[in-house]
């Protein structure tokens, strides 16, 4: 019995703590319908969750019984596919549950999913085949512009859709994959420059510092990088400070609110603040024992929004208080521990670049999820995994964990 | 030199390196997490839960039951009952079909109004209307539907004092007693800590009383609830036979100052209080006051003659008439056939000071101080102020204005043996409990006039009623003293209205030991406008009613020893005969109504002696008001339709004999009541 179990979980450590997540999920997505007065959509998701989560441990089964070397040339294929549904999704995207306004879902028959959700699997593994073609790591910025172009395409196509928080997903992928590849810190920094010079050019000052900062470092470092790429790096940098705000007028209402209310959360708290202050109280008031399961007072009378989605772990917060809290990011941290163990024994650079691709991936939707529960980052739209209600995203969680378990076998 | 050639030194050691780097940055980032997590949960855990109460808790009053009104025997006049509204939270019904049933027959609304409810979208929906307490038994465990309590004003006698109550308006007490007693009445609201949700709405079941709420006083009225109807009816009465569109009908004890019962009517509408409010020009009720002006000065007495000449007088540029012309006549019958000439030539004799300081002491011009909202004081003006003719106009009544109030209080005056008395409108109030908190005794305001003057005034006034122009208001078995008045009506836009009158008529009972003052008014009767035509019989109907009602305020003792000497006095009860005018300022006018006269076939009766009327098929108030028409007093055993009396009907009987009025045979008593006293 425990014989076959071992067998049917291939790394029972890892499959073990998702599925103990997952329970916990669909405890917590129960909880969260239970509502002073009702709502018949949050009422029932638990049950639904269920059933995706029924349907995850079979894909789960099928799936890590694929052989690596299947997986490995199913690639480039899968990320080609995953380019040609997330453009249709573009085109034939419509709006669900608490997202009714944005186009993130695509129906087939009676089947709707998230194409993003699978191109995240996609793009984690033609990265890793990107980057274990290579004899080398990358020796200079120009070696980088590849994998980053591979993994901007997809990005840019879910920006559109627009989901911000499941793109930040892929810079964790690109990050992570190439980091692993044997990419120097430097390099990652100056490839992430243009991002933060974005961010930082909200203030005119902050920006002339950093811009001074990252010319000091681009000169200190002339012997390690072409003339032309230290142009770049400046070049870029300057365009990003400098298109910011008409970039930033671009951007839609809500995505405008979330960004300054993290930035001033007091300022419209029955708006745009209203969130992320919910989210606050819910997990402060929690205590360090928690109001008790289901019998969170912010949660049943309807102040905390979308707890059963992206704000789930603030119903954990709310009723089982600061140990549910330590206790979750404890599994966290001991799913991401496993990966980590699970890439060091892997021989084969390709299992090293997906397992680290899926670390990647879970640690910014953890990192972002949790921290915007908390008020640490700005509210992002980004569901936490394994927990958070939405039958796509349990499901990808199931394939990667499927993967890491496959992958990691296969150098014994 | 490249970085990144560690890795070809040595893979493994750099594999392990990136590893080691790749968990600390998760554990950075946990650590951020967690350490965020100890600021929120367990530094400022105590700071975020009151944050979290202080949004789903909230403060809500709980209403306290407002303190009943009462008349003066006990009579709940406005009180608060308990109501209940019924919401409805379509989300969480379960079947809508048995939850449409149960609110149809538990509200006894139809099901297509309570299916209503559940159309559209909303969650929270509020069934219109309020329920009685039967509405929360039966609703209160239905799963969806919430019963809330609410408080609701019922006036058990409905409008019945409408105008002198006021009304309660979003917990406001709005005109009348409720206004002026609103923070007594009111109460003090408890308190309660109630879960809301983020759209606000409670979550029944989930409050604590913090602080129970205090019931608001009682305040008792002087108002006798039977005298109000009955003064309610008849205004009503003589509204719709006149044909005039208001009045007002005050009745007040002059030895107190009590008000027991004060109706106005405005336009039609119930609910104003004209008789405090709204000051008219009075006319020749204001006469008596001029007379006793010039008695208590000792610049005339009754006996005094005038010679009213051709039956005008020019003064001052204004010519003063009489319909009339009495001739040579003293003072007393001048008042009797009310000559405005007569009264304004000698009221020449006031300083304007006396004149005016005379009607200022029997309370014109000054608000009266009753506990009521919204008094006004009508207009005097002062002597610097008046012009040539004003003394002439005053002593006839006109260029000042009085409310009703004021001219029944100054009645009240002379009635009451020359001592004006403050109004009391509320006699005591009342903790929750019931107990007295204050009680208000009758307080004089002044001596006006001396004793004797306001005796020998009043009995001119009891002449003017038995043979001037008040007759209409005589009562058979007592002596009324009254007087009528006709004034002009106000236009809307200012001056005198063409055609628009008021008639009044101001009385009281009786003469000997006055116990009731009875005012009336009526606003623009149509055609017959003469007070003394209009607006004396709605008193004496008033009178005869309140007689026969079992009316508290009266002395029933000292009336009866009245009546006895009274019918000894008189030598033949008068029944009501057409009304002639018999001075100045009447017009003949035909008698309508003879059905208060049991016509004296007065051919082999015995001196005094009369017929006793059919009473059978009448309702007993009826049949008691005809027998005290006839001076005769009524046993009332008749549960609703009077079948017998005895004596039987044809009987003759003499004023002061008791008649029984009785039921069906077999419930009312044998024996014959003749002779007997009550």
């Amino acid at each position: 019995m425990t014989d076959w179990l071992r067998r049917w979980a291939g790394d029972p450590l890892l499959t073990g703590t998702a599925f103990g997540l997952s329970l916990v999920g669909i405890a917590m997505i129960y909880s969260a319908g239970v509502l002073n007065i009702p709502n018949p959509v949050t009422s029932i998701a638990w049950s639904r969750q269920v059933i995706w989560f029924i349907l995850a441990l079979a894909v789960f089964t099928v799936s890590w019984q694929v052989k690596a070397r299947w997986v490995e040339w199913a690639a480039f294929p899968a990320y080609g596919l995953a380019l040609l549904l997330l453009a249709a999704t573009l085109v034939v995207g419509t709006g669900a549950g608490t997202a009714e306004g944005v186009g993130r879902w695509i129906g087939i028959g009676g089947l709707r999913f998230q194409p993003a959700e699978f191109a995240k699997i996609a793009a984690v593994l033609g990265l890793a085949r990107l980057l274990a073609v290579r004899e080398a790591p990358p020796q200079g910025l120009r070696d980088l512009l590849g994998p980053a172009v591979f993994m901007g395409i997809p990005l840019v196509l879910v920006v559109l859709q627009p989901d911000l928080g499941t793109a930040l997903a892929f810079v964790g992928i690109l990050f992570a994959g190439l980091y692993w590849a044997g990419t120097p810190l430097l390099f990652l920094a100056l490839l992430a420059s243009p991002g933060l010079a974005l961010i930082l050019s909200f203030s005119t000052l902050v920006w002339s510092i950093y811009f001074i900062g990252l010319a000091l470092v681009v000169y200190a470092s002339r012997y390690r990088l072409y003339l032309h790429e230290s142009l770049a790096v400046v070049l870029v940098n300057l365009a990003a400070g400098t298109v910011a705000m008409p970039l930033w007028n671009r951007l839609a209402e809500y995505q405008k609110n979330r960004l300054l209310v993290f930035l001033d959360p007091g300022m419209d708290p029955r708006g745009a603040g209203w969130n992320l202050i919910q989210s606050k109280v819910a997990i402060g008031s929690g205590g360090l024992t928690g109001k008790g399961f289901t019998q969170g007072t912010q949660k049943r009378l309807d102040f905390l929004p979308e707890q059963h989605t992206d704000f789930i772990f603030s119903v954990v917060g709310e009723e089982l208080g600061f140990i549910g809290v330590a206790l979750v990011l404890a599994a966290f941290t001991f799913l991401l521990l496993r990966l980590i163990r699970l890439a060091e024994k892997a021989a084969d650079p390709f299992a090293g670049l997906v397992l680290f691709g899926i670390f990647g991936t879970w640690l910014v939707h953890i990192v972002i999820n949790v921290g915007m529960t908390v008020g640490l980052v700005p509210i992002t739209g980004i569901p936490l995994p394994f927990l958070s209600y939405g039958g796509t995203f349990l499901l990808t969680c199931w394939i990667f964990t499927a993967l890491a378990v496959r992958l990691a076998r296969e150098e014994s | 030199m490249r970085a990144g050639a560690g890795r070809r030194r040595d893979p493994m050691r750099a594999v392990q390196l990136r590893s080691r780097f790749l968990l600390c940055v998760w554990l950075l980032c946990g650590a951020g997490l967690l350490g965020r997590a100890v600021e929120l949960q367990l530094l400022q855990g105590g700071e975020w839960r009151a944050e979290a109460e202080r949004q789903h808790r909230t403060t809500g009053e709980i209403p306290a039951a407002r303190g009943a009104i009462l008349d003066r025997t006990g009579v709940s006049l406005a009180v608060s009952h308990e109501v209940f509204r019924v919401s409805v939270a379509p989300h969480e019904v379960r079947d809508t079909a048995a939850t449409v049933g149960h609110l149809a027959s538990a509200l006894g609304i139809t099901e297509a109004e309570a299916r209503r409810a559940f159309q559209g979208s909303r969650r929270w929906v509020p069934l219109p209307g309020r329920f009685p307490p039967s509405a929360r038994e039966a609703l209160g465990r239905v799963r969806g539907v919430y019963v809330e309590r609410d408080l609701r004003r019922v006036n058990p006698h409905e409008s019945l004092l409408r105008g002198v109550l006021g009304a309660v308006i979003d917990d406001a007490g709005t005109g009348g007693v409720e206004q002026e007693y609103d923070e007594l009445l009111r109460g003090t609201p408890g308190m309660e800590v109630l879960a809301r949700d983020s759209e606000g709405r409670p979550i029944p079941g989930e409050s604590w009383m913090v602080q129970p709420p205090r019931s608001g006083g009682q305040v008792v009225l002087t108002i006798d609830a039977d005298l109000q109807e009955i003064a309610r009816e008849a205004l009503r009465e003589a509204m719709d036979s006149t044909g005039a569109r208001g009045g007002d009908l005050i009745v007040t004890d002059p030895r107190t100052g009590e008000v027991l019962a004060m109706v106005s009517v405005v336009n039609g509408e119930e609910g104003g209080l004209s008789a405090l409010n709204a000051p008219y020009e009075p006319g020749s009720t204001l006469k008596p006051f001029t007379i006793a002006n010039l008695m208590a000065t000792g610049k005339a007495t009754l006996a005094d003659s005038v010679d009213t000449g051709p039956g005008h007088w020019t003064f001052a540029g204004r010519t003063i008439r009489d319909v009339h012309s009495p001739g040579h006549v003293d003072l007393r019958h001048a008042l009797r056939v009310s000559s405005n000439v007569a009264i304004a030539k000698l009221a020449q004799r006031l300083t304007p000071a006396e004149q005016y300081e005379g009607l200022r002491d029997f309370g014109f011009g000054v608000p009266t101080g009753i506990a009521l909202p919204g008094e006004v004081g009508g207009l005097l003006r002062r002597p610097e102020r008046w012009q040539a003719m004003s003394p002439a106009s005053l002593a006839i009544g006109y260029e000042i204005s009085v409310t009703p109030l004021q001219m029944a209080l100054a009645y009240g005056a002379l009635a009451n043996g020359g001592t004006l008395m403050e109004p009391r409108i509320i006699r005591e109030i009342r903790d929750p409990a019931g107990r007295t908190l204050e009680s208000f005794e009758p307080r004089a305001v002044r001596r006006v006039v001396a004793p004797e003057v306001a005796e020998e005034l009043t009995d001119a006034l009891v002449e003017a009623v038995q043979d001037g122009t008040g007759t209409r208001a005589r009562l058979a078995t007592f002596s009324v003293a009254g007087k009528s008045g006709t004034s002009r009506a106000y236009a809307a836009g200012g001056g005198y209205e063409p055609g628009g009158y008021y008639s009044s008529f101001v009385g009281f009972f009786p003469a000997e030991a006055p116990q009731l003052v009875v005012f009336v008014k009526l606003d623009r009767p149509q055609g017959q406008y003469f007070g003394g035509a209009t607006a004396a019989p709605v008193t004496r109907a008033t009178m005869e009613a309140i007689l026969a009602a079992h009316a508290p305020p009266l002395d029933r003792e000292a009336l009866a020893v009245i009546a006895r000497s009274y019918a000894a006095t008189r030598v033949q009860v008068r029944p009501e005969g057409p009304f002639v005018p018999t001075g100045t300022g009447i017009v003949g006018a035909p008698a309508q109504s003879s059905q208060g006269g049991a016509s004296p076939a007065a051919r082999s009766l015995p001196e005094g002696g009369l017929l006793l009327p059919d009473l059978r098929g009448m309702a007993p108030r009826q049949a008691i008001r005809r027998l005290h028409v006839l001076g005769l007093a009524a046993l009332w055993e008749a549960p609703e339709v009077v079948e017998r009396t005895t004596p039987a009907p044809g009987s003759v009987v003499f004023p002061g004999d008791t008649i029984r009025l009785l039921g069906p045979p077999g419930r009312g008593g044998p024996a014959p009541a003749r002779g007997v006293d009550d």
